[in-house]
């Protein structure tokens, strides 16, 4: 493995864990979180779900920064919309 | 207007003068609620679509809580109310458990260890390996073998850790996952005077196989020792 790719790697653990930490831990005061993504409320429930799909999107997103070495955007939501039928 | 809710302080806490921008971009704020110190920002909808810069927005607000020498309680990303009076009201109800949790953490912060596993994976099932009944419970059984390995790997490594900083740590969450990485989260609830001591006392341990990679982070607010939701 490469320098280049440990980095990326540990850049991936960093962030998974840092979503995983401020998305699905801490104190709940409001009963359920109400997290939209895409205009579709995922609430406490589909949490899991949601983390799962985070770290799909996150391995996706290293894959491309791999191939093509470019940051994706910080700015866009980190699900993308739902496909049509 | 919305309010955006990022922790809790013990009241009487002094607000920094110089206070972060939060997830919607406004300065937050510190907000008296009976007992409790809320830091809490004017949104313009209560939903926020998280995205990686208010994610780690929120998490820089309570990283600099956790700076102020006092251990905030991190809320969890998302919550909204319709207003600073509900916000009050919604602490109001809760705010013996609130209370608990702060008291529990004074002078705590979290310390987390990712492991990365490299463990040895189980064969693939062959397409044309029999009929498909059986092809799909071979599947079942190399995917509870893998399963199987990675906890026996994250056992083994946890023991080496807990042995080396087993005299600083308060309290211990564990979270293993076999999938999509095999990976063991260790968070540590720890006093802030041994920070520096427990950083010591993994780097100079060897954690040896199955670890592929070893990332200590912290100290963090402590997220994974607040009391689960009612």
């Amino acid at each position: 493995m490469s320098a280049d790719d440990r980095v990326a790697d540990t850049e991936e653990l960093v962030l998974s864990d840092l979503l995983n930490r401020v998305l699905d831990r801490g104190v709940v005061i409001a009963g359920e979180v109400t997290i939209s993504v895409a205009n579709i409320d995922l609430v406490r429930v589909g949490l899991n779900i949601y983390i799962a799909a985070i770290e799909t999107e996150l391995q996706k997103a290293a894959e491309r920064d791999r191939k093509h070495r470019s940051l994706f955007n910080a700015n866009l939501p980190l699900l993308p919309p739902p496909q049509g039928p | 207007m919305p309010t955006y809710l990022y922790c809790l302080l013990p009241k009487g806490h002094e607000a920094p003068t110089q206070m972060p921008v939060g997830v919607g971009g406004a300065p937050v704020r510190a907000l008296g609620a009976g007992a409790i110190t809320a830091w809490v920002e004017t949104v313009s909808d209560r939903t926020v679509t998280p995205t990686l810069d208010r994610v780690r927005a929120h998490d820089a607000v309570t990283e600099q809580a956790l700076a102020s020498n006092v251990t905030p309680l991190p809320v969890r990303f998302g919550q909204t109310f319709d207003s600073d009076d509900d916000c009050r009201a919604a602490l109001a109800a809760q705010e013996p458990r609130l209370l608990g949790d702060l008291e529990r953490v004074r002078g705590m912060v979290e310390m987390r260890v990712l492991v990365a596993l490299a463990t040895a994976r189980t064969p693939e099932v062959e397409a044309d390996a029999g009929s498909p009944g059986r092809v799909y419970m071979q599947q079942l059984l190399r995917i509870r073998g893998t399963e199987q390995g990675v906890h026996a790997a994250a056992a083994a490594v946890r023991e080496r850790i807990s042995t080396v900083v087993g005299p600083f740590v308060r309290d211990e969450a564990v979270v293993v996952a076999a999938s999509p990485t095999a990976m063991l989260t260790l968070s540590h609830l720890i006093a802030r005077d041994d920070v520096f001591r427990y950083r010591a006392a993994l780097e100079d341990a060897d954690a040896g196989a199955p670890v592929a990679r070893l990332i200590v982070r912290g100290p963090v607010a402590p997220y994974q020792f607040v009391s689960p939701p009612t």
